[in-house]
Order: C-alpha cells, then sequence, then structure tokens
C-alpha cells in the first residue's frame, strides 16, 4: 500500500507538472522573447474542440540551406522590413549563434528548375490559431477580414520568439490588442 | 423470461417433486451469479457513461474560453481538471480500492481531464500545437493508469488516439487501385500499443479457459487493432502476414477463451470466423486472386528494400510458427479445427500455383479454384455438422450461409453451359432441402 502511495504520489505530481512546466515556459517567452509583427495573410474561422478560433495564414515560404527535405529539423531566422514586420527569413540547418531563431519543420520542399533556386514550406505550430471567446468570435471575424482586405499595414499578428520557441502574442489592430478593439 | 418469474417457477417444480432440491438450489446459484455479474458490468458502463459525459461537459465549459479572467488566473485554473481527477482517482485507489466501478470511472475521468488541462493551457497561450506531440504526452501520461488501478475502460479512448501515428498517406487514383505509403512513426504505435498488450495479458485468467467481461471487451479492441495495425505497417507480404495473425488469434483464442459460452464471449475466434467467410471467397475469382496475389510477387525482389525483406519473410515466419505450433497441438490432442489449420496449406498451394502461371505461363488457376470451391464448401458442410454436434445453432447458422454464399457467387459467375448448370443447382437445391429434413425431427419438436 506504501508504494501504492507513493506511485500515486509521483504520477499525480507529473500529471500536475506538465501544465505547469507549460504555462511557465509559455510566460518565459512572453516576457523574454524577441518580439516580431507578421503580416496576415488570410485566415479562416473554425469551431472544433477547444472552442472558437480564427486560423492565421502567413507567408511561411522560406529559402533555405540546400538538400533539406521533409521532415527536416530547420532553425528559422527573421528579417525586418523598413516599417517593422518582420517576415521569416532563411531556413537554417545548424543552430543560430544568438536566441532570435524559431524551430520547426519542413513541410514542403520546392525546387525551381527553371532558376535552379528552391525554397521550403516551414510548419508553422503555435501560430496559426488565436483562440477566441464564442461570444466574440463573430465580430472579430468581420475585423479581422475588413482589415487584411483594405486596411493590411494596420492589422499585424506580434509573436515572441525565444531560443527555438514561439507564442503568439495578440492579434493587434490599429496597434490595439483585438479584444481590447472589440470592446471600443 | 425474468428472472423472479425462473425463480419462483424453479421453486413450483421442486414442490411438486420434478425438480431436487440440490439441482434447484444450484440453478438458483448459477442464476443469481449471471444476474450479478450482468448488474456489475451495468454498474462499470452507467460510472464510465457517466466520467465520458461529465467530462464531455468540461471540455464544453473551457471551450466558451473565458477571456474576462487574466491569463495567470486562466492558467492557475488549467490544472483544476486535472487536480479535480486526481481526487477522485485517489479516492477510487485507496478507499474504494476493492470497488471495479470506481477504479474504471476514475480512471477514464482523470485520462479525460489530463486532455482538458492541456487543452485549456493551450488555449490560454494560444498554443495549437502539434496535435501528434499532444496525443503523445497524453498517452504517455495515460499509461501508468493501465497498472495503478488496472483500469482497463481507458482502452477504449486510448488505443484511437494512439492509431493517430498510424495513418497512411494516401495516394488516390481514379484509374488504378489507390496506394498509401505507411506513416513513418508508425512506431510510435507499437510503443503505446505494447502496455495494452502488457494489461490485457495481466487480465486474462491463466488458469482457466473461460474469461470474464474485462478480457472480452479487451480481446475485441485488440482483435481489431491489430490486423489495422500489422496491415498499415508492413509493406509486403500482405497475404502471410494475415494468415500468420489470424492462426494466432485462433491458437489464442482456443487457449485463452474456449470455454465462454457465447460466440460473442470469443472475440478472436469470432474474427477468424468473419475473416473465413468472407475472405477465401474472393480467390475464387480470376480478377482479386491475380490482383491480390500480384502484391506479393516475387518478381519486384530485386528492387524491394532491406525492411521490405525483413516485413515480407518475418510475416512467412510468423504463418509457419503458428502452423507449427498448431499441428503439435492436435496432435497432443486439443480441440482445433482441421479446416482452420488447413488455411496456410492451402494459400501456400495457390501462390504456387499463381506462380506457375505468372512467370511459367502455365496455367493452373482451375486446379486452384477447384481446390478453394471444395475446402469452402468442406467447411461449411463442417460447421453445420460441428454447429449440430455441440447444439449451436449460430454454428450451424454460419455453416449454411458460408455454403449458400459460395454457391450464390458461382451461379453468377460458373463459365459453364446453362443445362448443366441447371441440373448442378437443382441438386444443391435438393441438398438443402435433405439437411432440412434430416434436421427436422431434431428442431421441430
Amino acid at each position: 500500500m506504501k508504494g501504492k502511495k507513493i506511485f500515486f504520489l509521483i504520477f499525480g505530481l507529473v500529471i500536475l507538472l506538465v501544465p505547469i512546466y507549460v504555462i511557465m515556459n509559455s510566460e518565459s517567452i512572453l516576457e523574454k522573447g524577441h518580439r516580431h509583427k507578421l503580416h496576415l495573410q488570410g485566415f479562416d474561422p473554425f469551431d472544433p474542440f477547444r472552442g472558437k478560433y480564427l486560423r492565421l495564414s502567413y507567408d511561411d515560404n522560406v529559402d533555405g540551406d540546400e538538400a533539406l527535405k521533409e521532415g527536416d529539423k530547420v532553425y528559422v531566422t527573421f528579417v525586418k522590413d523598413s516599417l517593422g514586420f518582420s517576415q521569416f527569413d532563411f531556413a537554417h540547418k545548424e543552430k543560430p549563434d544568438h536566441d532570435d531563431y524559431m524551430t520547426t519543420t519542413i513541410v514542403e520542399p520546392r525546387f525551381f528548375w527553371d532558376t535552379g533556386e528552391g525554397n521550403f514550406t516551414i510548419k508553422l505550430d503555435n501560430l496559426t490559431k488565436y483562440f477566441i471567446n464564442e461570444n466574440k468570435a463573430k465580430e472579430a471575424e468581420k475585423i479581422v477580414m475588413d482589415y487584411t482586405r483594405e486596411r493590411p499595414n494596420d492589422i499585424y499578428v506580434a509573436i515572441r520568439v525565444l531560443d527555438g520557441e514561439a507564442r503568439l502574442e495578440d492579434i493587434f489592430v490599429e496597434e490595439i490588442p483585438l479584444l481590447e478593439f472589440l470592446e471600443k | 423470461m425474468n428472472t423472479n418469474v425462473l425463480l419462483n417457477h424453479l421453486d413450483s417444480l421442486e414442490l411438486k417433486g420434478i425438480l431436487p432440491k440440490v439441482a434447484n438450489q444450484k440453478i438458483q446459484e448459477f442464476l443469481d451469479y449471471s444476474t450479478k455479474s450482468t448488474g456489475r458490468l451495468f454498474l462499470i458502463m452507467s460510472g464510465m457513461l457517466g466520467a465520458i459525459f461529465a467530462s464531455a461537459g468540461i471540455f464544453a465549459l473551457i471551450s466558451h474560453n473565458w477571456d474576462d479572467f487574466p491569463k495567470h488566473f486562466k492558467g492557475a485554473l488549467s490544472i483544476v481538471p486535472s487536480l479535480v481527477a486526481l481526487y477522485f482517482y485517489y479516492v477510487a485507489l485507496f478507499k474504494h480500492s476493492k470497488s471495479v466501478v470506481w477504479s474504471e470511472a476514475a480512471s477514464l475521468f482523470l485520462m479525460l481531464m489530463i486532455g482538458a488541462s492541456i487543452a485549456l493551457v493551450a488555449q490560454t497561450y494560444q498554443m495549437n500545437g502539434d496535435f501528434r506531440n499532444f496525443i503523445k504526452l497524453w498517452l504517455v501520461l495515460t499509461i501508468p493508469l493501465f497498472y495503478l488501478s488496472r483500469a482497463s475502460g481507458i482502452a477504449l479512448f486510448y488505443i484511437p488516439l494512439s492509431c493517430v501515428f498510424l495513418e497512411p498517406s494516401i495516394n488516390w487514383s481514379w484509374f488504378v487501385p489507390s496506394s498509401f505509403d505507411v506513416n513513418s512513426s508508425n512506431y510510435l504505435f507499437w510503443l503505446f500499443f505494447i502496455p495494452v498488450l502488457i494489461h490485457f495479458y495481466l487480465v486474462l485468467n491463466k488458469t482457466s479457459r473461460k474469461q470474464g467481461f474485462r478480457a472480452i471487451f479487451l480481446g475485441y479492441l485488440i482483435s481489431i487493432t491489430l490486423p489495422v495495425a500489422i496491415f498499415l505497417t508492413v509493406q509486403t507480404g500482405y497475404i502471410w502476414w494475415s494468415i500468420g495473425i489470424m492462426m494466432t488469434f485462433y491458437l489464442f483464442g482456443k487457449h485463452f477463451f474456449g470455454e465462454n459460452i457465447s460466440h460473442l464471449g470469443r472475440p478472436f475466434q469470432t474474427w477468424v470466423l468473419w475473416a473465413l467467410y468472407i475472405v477465401p471467397i474472393y480467390f475464387t475469382h480470376d480478377f482479386f486472386f491475380d490482383m491480390i496475389f500480384k502484391y506479393e510477387g516475387i518478381r519486384d525482389f530485386d528492387v524491394w528494400t532491406a525492411k521490405q525483406f525483413f516485413h515480407y519473410f518475418t510475416g512467412i515466419i510468423l504463418m509457419i510458427t503458428m502452423t507449427i505450433i498448431g499441428l503439435l497441438q492436435k496432435r497432443k490432442g486439443a480441440e482445433l479445427n482441421r479446416y482452420v489449420l488447413f488455411i496456410p496449406f492451402l494459400f501456400v498451394f495457390l501462390y504456387f500455383i499463381y506462380c506457375l502461371n505468372e512467370y511459367l505461363h502455365f496455367n493452373m488457376r482451375w486446379l486452384g479454384f477447384f481446390v478453394l470451391n471444395f475446402y469452402i464448401l468442406g467447411f461449411a458442410i463442417n460447421a453445420m455438422i460441428h454447429g449440430n454436434k455441440s447444439k449451436s445453432i449460430l454454428y450451424m447458422f454460419y455453416g449454411l450461409f458460408l455454403a449458400a454464399n459460395l454457391l450464390a457467387v458461382r451461379y453468377f459467375d460458373m463459365d459453364i453451359s446453362f443445362w448443366f448448370k441447371g441440373i448442378l443447382f437443382i441438386g444443391v437445391g435438393c441438398l438443402f432441402f435433405l439437411i432440412n429434413y434430416l434436421s427436422t425431427d431434431e428442431f421441430e419438436n
């Protein structure tokens, strides 16, 4: 019975530590991570298991080291334009010597025979879903749709990146977080 | 008949002197046991359904997305489902350790709440993450539940979730049969499946050939999942693997489930009977015969990878091993069906005939079809005779439909003159009438 109790205690602790670890890790990235503003390319409203969310899409094609194939682990770095917007820049096989990169995998390698160049589609975990309250989803959809189509420079997704991990900070509309913008 | 009515009836038979007192007592004890065990099953199922629906409700609450609360509060809230479920699990483990109902319901609730906690953190921190990683983490945290409380009901969710790692990428085609590429992560499925197999082995009653509800339930889950998983993992040798699995199921089922009364209580044998009902009949047709054996074509040997060779020969070794075990057991006097033991020999013979035709252009398929048709007919008649002897009406029906199925197919595809076909099928019809006539005395009264 004593052995069973100890086993239960360890098992219970592991179960509780997993979400706690994820929370602390996410808090750390959101606090200390490098901030990038990404242009939103489009979105789809969805209604699945974890509640309503907006599925966000970005330009996920990057140049990269040669000989990368589907499923390869890569380190993606960013480049900023004059307006302060970031883009996924390059997929490296080797880990960069700074902490402003995102670890991901190659979804689809592409090679253009006419130019002799290739690029890669990367997997964007943790950046493609914006979970939202069920009562606000409809209005948020409309705002995101209007701004993406008519004023793309006034809407962006802020992400935080630290040591390979990325977290979505928020969607900003005219520099105001989406949920606050909805209350205006 | 209602059990109470039956008990009163038995008492009245005893009073009238028709039924001896000892016999009445024994029957009443048996009925009481069987009512209690069915009642226990009802309690377990209602407990598990309670856990499932309560969990569904909690998932729905999470889905609302309570964004009025600050992020930190929501983060802290995410461990509450696991915490509450852990409390119930603790109660089940230490306060109701003898109660199967508590153990099953609390384990299932904890399993689902682990998923709910991870989902809530993901929602709070906008992490859609990789679905497969989420499942991996969830399954790893679920494994101890199989052993800590010996819970089996969780397998109902655990096994389908682990099948995510088997999902093949299908190359659909309109003009030729579609093909598929096996999932490169399928080893994860096997890693997650092994704990279920160990749990199943621990649940089995090793001293008897009769198993309870728990083993039957796990038996069905395993006997459905295993063939599908093997089919989606191996790249060659499908026929040898299929026969190997079938022989394994048959011998395993006979060994551990042989004395279970109902056919539903013998999951492994039931699947073998279904497979024998459906599969061999396909091989009696030219098109399917060629198409299925083509996948095993030795002409492709030179382009096969080491992995493909390994799969092919492992399938053959499994089939041979199981056949030898079956034959040895039969020699020792085990009650095994000759027709099932004959299956590997039959398919090796059919494959030999296919090879003669494919590689040496020596067409002997007529002989293969001839043998196979007689095999199926013999198997069907044997099922009817055996069913009659053991008073198993269901088995008799099986034999009857198997024969009828074979003959119906032959009626449409047999390329012989109509007058001969007519006489042949009148004879077959008369044979069924004869069976009916011979069985009349036994069943009509």
